[in-house]
């Protein structure tokens, strides 16, 4: 028989663990020693994996938050570009508040726009469209052939999964040729914007 | 044991006081990352926050607008342009920080882009009181808006009366005086038509009508001396080329010029959308030649040229019914 294993028959109460003797190694020479650093170690394992998961805990009310101050601000966004997008050079119609809606046209046909404003998506309701008017499904989309019998602008939809609106209203006006003669037509429109909304854990 | 005085510590003990430290100095080390994070996190946010804060200097119908940002610390505000990415509008980046413990600044948050926006400015300003003012950028219709930030005092030397009655009337700056002379001077000096060597900035108009009146002052148009950098100008861009890093104001360019060229196939548009209620329009082949000059600009320098070119726009425009205008 192997002369660990003798001594350990040896041994009154003896325990079920085994403790290695490993003379290559600074180790204490009493197997009850042995068995506290053991039990240490394990305590440790213990308490780090406590601290870890009280980390991850934190971790995630944290993410939370940063996630719905990471919304916020980009709705907060949206709502200031919102107010003064009808002032944009691409909108503007000459007057404070107005859009051209002569130059919304060639605005939709132009997809790298996508990439300058931050918005997700954004379009022009005439009044025609507004829901005392006609339901979302019965809207018609201008195209540059059946403008201006139509209903809404749709300059550009990045599809994203969840969104928000925002909605202003600002006049929308076109030329308009009546008895031979040039005019300014406006009408009120409704501009909407939506903004991405990021999900925890999405 | 032979020292019977000696204090006896078990393997254990040493042990125990080993991993302590080793946990303690863990817990510290994740809280000191945690901080940095909720600081990097918070400049973030607030770099966010003042691109919103510069929404409302869109000029709609006026010709400027100007505002100021306070904070309550010291703060830095760091700058970046690009006009090959996000192409072709280009992007700008805004970064934050300020002060913590003593002159240290914390670690400067991420780089929030935007990319519809024309902000000029020094590369890093620095201060607590931010001035802001936004002129618009027409060619011959207005382009964007030139939003400039700038955190130190300027005095204008010898400048024309209609730039001081723009700065100090339409747009009220605080931080800008003016001065015949040098003498009355403080702050970074910016001399207009002076040769000195006392001035920070030199401004030199090269706009010369014979009495024509296409003129409104000499400085309509020219460029701004900044030591070894020269920055070419027409009309609101001087501005633009006064409180900007000669980078951050050719970047920008580019970027107006290639936002130029989009609006202006949107004007072509409008064209043939209005020839359909019988306005015709003799200004989209100009406005082609115009685009291609726009699309090539390699520096500051042909701007100018540009601009005389918009200007015959202009008139075109100008000829035609006020409701077949194409802007």
């Amino acid at each position: 028989m192997h002369a660990g294993c003798t001594n350990m028959i040896d041994k009154k109460a003896q325990l079920k663990i085994q403790v290695h003797k490993n003379h290559r190694f600074l180790v204490p020479k009493s197997s009850k020693a042995q068995l506290k650093i053991q039990e240490m170690a394990f305590f440790l394992v213990a308490v780090l994996l406590f601290f870890i998961l009280v980390g991850l805990f934190a971790f995630s009310i944290y993410f939370a938050h940063l996630t719905k101050s990471a919304n916020a601000v980009s709705e907060e966004r949206t709502l200031s570009s919102i107010t003064n997008l009808a002032d944009a050079a691409e909108f503007n119609c000459g007057e404070p508040n107005c859009i051209d809606a002569d130059k919304v046209i060639g605005l939709m046909q132009n997809v790298k726009y996508e990439k300058f404003w931050s918005f997700s998506s954004l379009k022009i309701l005439r009044s025609s469209g507004f829901p005392m008017n006609k339901d979302e499904s019965k809207w018609i989309t201008c195209t540059p052939t059946n403008y201006p019998d139509c209903d809404v602008f749709e300059i550009y939809d990045k599809n994203v999964k969840n969104e928000r609106t925002i909605s202003n209203y600002v006049a929308l006006c076109r030329v308009e040729l009546e008895n031979g003669e040039n005019y300014k037509r406006c009408e009120i429109a409704k501009v909407i914007a939506g903004t991405e909304i990021e999900i925890a854990g999405e | 044991m032979i020292n019977k005085k000696a204090i006896e510590i078990g393997f254990n003990v040493i042990f125990a006081i080993f991993a302590g430290v080793v946990i303690l100095l863990l817990a510290i080390y994740g809280a000191t990352k945690i901080v940095t994070t909720g600081e990097k996190a918070s400049y973030t946010e607030t770099s966010a926050k003042i691109i919103s804060l510069l929404d409302p200097l869109e000029t709609g119908l006026a010709s400027g607008k100007s505002s100021e940002i306070k904070f309550k610390k010291e703060t830095k505000i760091f700058m970046e342009c690009s006009s090959m990415e996000n192409s072709p509008f280009g992007k700008q980046t805004i970064s934050f920080s300020e002060q913590t413990f003593g002159e240290n600044f914390g670690e400067k948050g991420g780089a929030v882009p935007f990319y519809n926006k024309y902000v000029f400015s020094q590369e890093v300003s620095q201060g607590k009181l931010f001035n802001i003012f936004s002129k618009e950028f027409l060619m011959p219709f207005k382009v964007a808006d030139l939003i400039i930030i700038n955190t130190n005092d300027y005095c204008f030397v010898g400048a024309p009366n209609q730039i001081e009655k723009d700065i100090t009337k339409n747009l009220g700056v605080e931080n800008i005086k003016f001065a015949d002379s040098l003498q009355n001077c403080t702050g970074i000096t910016v001399c207009f038509g002076a040769q000195s060597s006392e001035c920070d900035i030199k401004v030199f108009g090269s706009c010369q009508d014979g009495g024509s009146n296409l003129c409104d002052t000499p400085y309509d148009y020219g460029r701004v001396s900044k030591g070894i950098n020269d920055l070419y100008y027409v009309d609101s861009l001087l501005y633009a080329a006064i409180f900007s890093s000669p980078d951050i104001y050719d970047c920008n360019l580019k970027r107006l010029m290639n936002k130029f060229n989009e609006l202006s196939l949107i004007y072509i548009d409008k064209i043939k959308i209005i020839e359909r209620k019988g306005c015709g329009s003799d200004i989209e082949p100009s406005l082609r030649i115009l685009m291609n000059s726009a699309q090539n600009l390699s520096s500051s320098k042909e701007i100018i040229g540009l601009a005389n070119y918009a200007k015959n726009i202009n008139t075109i425009n100008k000829a035609t019914a006020s409701a077949c205008r194409l802007y």
